[in-house]
């Protein structure tokens, strides 16, 4: 934190007034604009549901060759971001890093809503979503069936469920210190003894005892635990997914780091666009600092390049295998067909935006992050419509080839989800601490002293 | 305070009794007067300085609140490492096992489907939802348990020693006034150990819910010991 050193030294009380400020005070132009702008595009995707179930499958542009479109390259894209957030979270506290504390509840926040968010697109693709519950392996009194287990899409409903329900775990016992310093910071008015109530239920009678600290911390560091396998699991799951077919571009046994580290990338790329605004809003620069985006941009720069090479591999092993239908997909179709704008749209974002953050001002600089922030979150979006629908596009058979264009309602689908999605976002930012007060506190005041690990590594 | 336990001689018997004085949830025994004198600390270093004294002078029903952890304190509060490890750890094991045994049952005996030839019994190819279910299981045994051992229920009417042990400040308790602990001597011993206030924690009569004073509020002299109630 060096470039605060004109301030004087952050204190627990003025971290604990900066942070819990946003709770109390009256919510800003920019907030009401922004949530007014999100509520908008959500009412998208509420009419893009409501004429789904009424008039069926057909107003998507889905057709028998390319299954699976908007879709199935959206959901990863939502589940790639919600992977993001659990790396700041659980892995880097497995590292021992630090300055996660800055920035970790903000990213978790973006885990658990992108992750429900990333759950709606498979549910509205089964076609008929009030079945949905068939994916379980629930006692089918008129089927007489079971899921089938050896198929990596069974794999994908536990993978998606538990690591949904875990996220949402990990994030809330998270919370619990940072709500009862909400409780105890409510006035002493008619509002305010209605929020300290609601504030001392959700904390479920926080004292921060020493005796509730320990198994606190022990939970905590356990959860990154559980939290970690789940999340490399679930991507590499879904990856896997691709990985069994045949499909030309699909078969490859690179995808589950393929996706894992793609997935980290956007994500984020999603958490930059996000703290960037959330800090010069709420003026956090004391708490998200320069450094903060400085080692988010070297993580990026880092999964990026393994992205990159990936990309590499791709066209490398299509020519190396001699494989003439690897060879058509990438070095043909991806490179010069009907949707080669998509392609080489993704390399320009992806790679060739990613650059920037080689030089450090521009790891630091507002504009900057937010541009490459922008720039990947749409490569990354366009990286999984490459792999699904080019590849579907165009398989094996000449006599299947078909192509893949946006419904007005894919359109719609695909808005109405950023605004479900930023409607949960700014609004959770106005009932909690968006920086994790207790966390940010042991960092930063914290003078070593005694020897550690006894209750917090697990 | 006849009604209060004995002092306790080992480690579990000191964290049961420290819960009891601290947390004052036993609502058919309602205590008069003061059960422990509070001393209030600006920093980390100050608590675990005074916690360090009053284990050295001989205390050990204690308890700390804190806005964060500090590392360190747990030993010298006699506190053990938390035992939810491996409670969690068996937990997933149970669900690994639940997982297989389910999946076995399903695939090979209740209905087997025949899946391109391949043999019913695939177990590798349900490594992926054994895991997963583990690992579910595992996260909520650890919720579960972690609530359960902190004694978090939701409480719209937790009251601290002080709202600020949320915020900025410290709190080192020693049971005084049961046990036979002076609470002048245990006053005596937080100031000398740098506390910036002392107060006292009673358990409320009337509403068999503790009451804790705020901290500039001087405690009225017929609640504690004289000299228990000097503030800072």
């Amino acid at each position: 934190m060096s470039d605060v050193t004109p301030l004087p030294p952050l204190t627990a009380k003025q971290i604990t007034d900066d942070l819990t400020a946003p709770i109390f005070r009256r919510p800003s132009l920019g907030w009401i604009a922004g949530m007014a702008a999100a509520g908008g595009l959500k009412m998208l995707l509420v009419f893009t549901i409501v004429m789904y179930v009424w008039a069926g499958y057909g107003i998507f542009n889905v057709n028998s060759t390319v299954g699976w479109g908007n879709d199935i390259a959206s959901y990863v894209f939502w589940i790639g971001i919600a992977v993001a957030g659990t790396l700041v979270s659980s892995i880097l506290f497995l590292f021992r890093q630090k300055w996660r504390t800055g920035v970790n509840r903000a990213t978790e926040a973006m885990t658990v809503f992108a992750v429900n968010i990333a759950g709606l697109y498979p549910l509205i693709h089964t076609g008929r979503p009030w079945c949905d519950y068939w994916l379980l392996p629930y006692p089918w009194d008129h089927l007489q069936l079971w899921p089938q287990f050896k198929s990596p899409i069974v794999w994908d409903v536990f993978a998606i469920s538990g690591y949904a329900t875990t996220s949402v775990l990990f994030f809330y016992l998270g919370l619990l210190p940072d709500l009862a310093t909400v409780r105890d910071r409510c006035p002493d008015t008619l509002i305010g003894r209605i929020q300290r109530q609601v504030y001392g239920a959700l904390c479920l009678g926080w004292k921060g005892t020493a005796s509730q600290w320990r198994h606190y911390e022990r939970a905590y560091s356990q959860f990154a635990w559980i939290a970690t396998p789940l999340v490399v699991g679930m991507h590499s799951t879904i990856a896997t997914l691709l990985a069994v077919s045949l499909v030309p571009g699909w078969h490859s046994t690179v995808f589950p780091p393929y996706f894992v580290s793609g997935a980290i990338f956007g994500g984020l790329a999603m958490a930059l666009v996000l703290l960037v605004p959330l800090r010069a809003g709420f003026k956090l620069h004391r708490y998200i600092t320069d450094d903060h985006f400085d080692n988010l941009a070297k993580i990026m720069l880092g999964v990026g390049s393994i992205v990159l090479y990936v990309y590499v591999m791709e066209f490398f092993t299509a020519w190396y295998s001699q494989n003439k239908y690897e060879f058509w997909q990438f070095f043909v179709y991806r490179c010069t067909g009907a949707h080669a704008w998509s392609f080489w749209l993704m390399i320009f974002c992806n790679v060739v935006c990613l650059q920037l953050f080689w030089f450090k001002a521009l790891r630091r600089n507002p504009i900057s992050l937010l541009f490459v922030g922008i720039a990947v979150n749409v490569g990354m979006w366009f990286e999984r419509f490459n792999i699904i629908v080019l590849s579907l596009e165009q398989d094996h058979l000449p006599v299947n080839w078909n192509y893949y264009a946006f419904s007005p309602f894919d359109y719609l689908l695909l808005a109405g989800s950023f605004g479900l999605f930023f409607i949960q976002f700014l609004g959770f930012i106005r009932v909690a601490p968006i920086v994790a007060i207790a966390e940010v506190k042991q960092t930063l005041l914290h003078q070593p002293h005694a020897p550690h690990g006894e209750a917090t590594h697990g | 305070m006849a009604n209060l336990p004995p002092l306790p001689k080992t480690t579990d018997e000191l964290i049961a009794h420290t819960v009891h004085f601290t947390e004052g949830i036993d609502e058919t025994k309602p205590v008069k007067g003061a059960v422990a004198t509070a001393g209030f600390f600006a920093t980390e270093d100050g608590l675990l300085a005074a916690a360090r004294a009053a284990r050295a002078a001989g205390h050990t029903a204690l308890q700390a609140w804190s806005p964060y952890p500090v590392h360190g304190l747990d030993p010298v509060l006699g506190l053990q490492r938390s035992l939810l490890g491996r409670p969690v750890f068996m937990t997933a094991l149970a669900g690994f096992a639940f997982c297989f045994i389910g999946i076995a049952y399903l695939m090979v005996f209740d209905w087997p489907v025949i899946y391109a030839g391949r043999p019913y019994f695939t177990w590798t190819l349900w490594v992926v939802p054994m895991l997963e279910a583990g690992l579910l299981f595992a996260a909520l045994a650890n919720l579960k348990l972690c609530f359960a051992a902190c004694k978090l229920l939701p409480d719209p009417f937790t009251r601290l020693p002080d709202p600020r042990l949320t915020d900025d400040q410290f709190c080192l308790a020693i049971s005084a006034g049961a046990n036979g602990v002076d609470p002048v001597a245990a006053e005596a011993l937080l100031r000398s150990a740098g506390a910036h206030a002392v107060s006292t924690i009673d358990a409320g009569v009337a509403s068999g819910q503790p009451v804790f004073r705020p901290l500039e509020e001087p405690a009225p002299a017929a609640a504690s010991a004289p000299g228990s109630h000097a503030h800072a």
